[in-house]
């Protein structure tokens, strides 16, 4: 179809309705926000079920690890879901999503490599508690973000909700690490990582869709 | 655009205005058809009003500018790949009509009657009987003559949702009128 209303007149139209904006705050005063929204949901966790970051560290290699992998998938998912929405910004999104791609490569490889089964994980009431909370403890910083990238360019909504989804979850799944006693490697490896990330996905998609339909109902601009 | 973040008009206008023959050489080069350059060109500046807010003052305008142009140009070469391998498929299928004869003589073709203008009553009629979106969609890109993107911009809703209750308006337009002839 050709566009039958010129340019120069689109854009006096648009001048005409212009009105003032805010610019969004810089991306990495964004990343701060959540950080601190996660700080706080650390302190209650700190405060509700105690924290044992070096006892999680002292449990051996896979422990740390996926410690680590946890902590690469929740900065490079929420970076990624931030700077996608953020004209200019592709390239720091693309690294992020990277990252957050190593992040899950190594969760899998981590299964692969680890000796015994599911079956290992304990009883299912056991590991059934640490999925849940993981999702739970993924909402406060999960919902900041989606907020936060609401506000931000009206596009890249499926990017921008897998990151978000992926990296909040994850987060939540780190701070339920960092504070669970179990000693088994299946246990840690199945509630704390593959499950969560597993549901990520979807909420991170839901989040798109949700961003999607917000987005178009809000900007109605011509 | 600092000034136009404050609401300048005029500046706004000004920059956008600058901004028309490099868009076009930009989206000429990435390949987009002639016919749709001046439509790409629009939904860039489109998306470039509805992320405004999105450019700080202490980053550089090109790299956000150019960003939102490559994106908005890669979503209509995706488009236009859409639409010509649906045209091979159409092609290829044994007997399968060509658009202009699928639309039949002009008389028979809702939108070059929706763009006529005056409205016949019967039309009128047909149109108001259409489902608010599909009459929004039809009112807009027949009536008013916006762009597809202009008027999934004002009906608030993604391009592609706007052509299919465009698509859908006109088949139930096509069938009203053609059950009025026949009476």
């Amino acid at each position: 179809m050709s566009a039958r209303r010129s340019s120069e007149e689109l854009i006096a139209g648009l001048a005409e309705r212009l009105e003032p904006v805010r610019p969004v705050a810089p991306l990495h005063r964004q990343m701060l926000v959540v950080a601190a929204i996660w700080a706080l949901s650390a302190a209650v966790v700190a405060l509700w079920l105690g924290m044992h970051p070096l006892g999680v560290v002292e449990r051996g290699a896979v422990s740390a690890l996926l410690l680590a992998v946890l902590a690469l998938i929740g900065l490079g998912g929420l970076t990624l879901g931030l700077a996608a929405r953020i004209p200019g910004r592709e390239r720091l999104a693309l690294a992020a999503a990277a990252a957050a791609a190593a992040g899950l490569a190594a969760v899998v490889a981590l299964g692969l490599a680890l000796p015994g089964s599911a079956a290992d994980a304990g009883p299912r009431a056991e590991w059934w508690v640490c999925f849940e909370r993981s999702l739970l403890l993924a909402i406060p910083s999960g919902v900041l973000a989606v907020a936060l990238a609401l506000r931000a360019a009206p596009w890249r909504e499926r990017a921008t909700g897998l990151g978000l989804g992926l990296g909040a979850v994850s987060l939540g799944a780190l701070l339920v690490h960092l504070s669970c006693p179990s000693p088994s490697p299946w246990h840690w490896l199945l509630a704390h990582a593959l499950l969560p990330l597993a549901c990520g996905v979807p909420l991170g998609l839901l989040a798109g869709w949700l961003m999607r339909r917000l987005g178009s109902s809000r900007h109605s601009v011509v | 655009m600092a000034a136009a973040q404050h609401g300048d008009a005029g500046a706004y206008e000004r920059l956008l205005t600058s901004l028309l023959a490099p868009l076009r050489a930009f989206v000429r080069r990435r390949g987009v058809d002639a016919g749709e350059i001046e439509d790409v060109v629009q939904e860039i500046l489109i998306l470039m009003h509805r992320a405004r807010h999105t450019w700080r003052a202490d980053r550089p305008f090109e790299p956000w500018m150019w960003a939102i142009a490559r994106n908005a140009s890669t979503d209509a070469l995706r488009r236009q790949g859409r639409e010509r391998a649906r045209r091979r498929v159409g092609t290829e299928l044994p007997g399968e009509r060509s658009p202009e004869e699928l639309a039949g003589p002009p008389e028979a073709n809702p939108e070059a009657l929706l763009t006529a203008s005056e409205l016949t009553p019967a039309l009128t009629e047909a149109l108001s009987r259409l489902p608010a979106p599909q009459r929004e969609a039809m009112e807009l890109l027949y009536v008013e003559q916006l762009s597809v993107a202009e008027a999934a911009a004002r009906a608030g809703v993604s391009q592609s949702a706007l052509k299919v209750r465009a698509h859908r308006g006109s088949r139930a337009l096509r069938e009203a009128l053609s059950a009025e002839d026949e009476r």
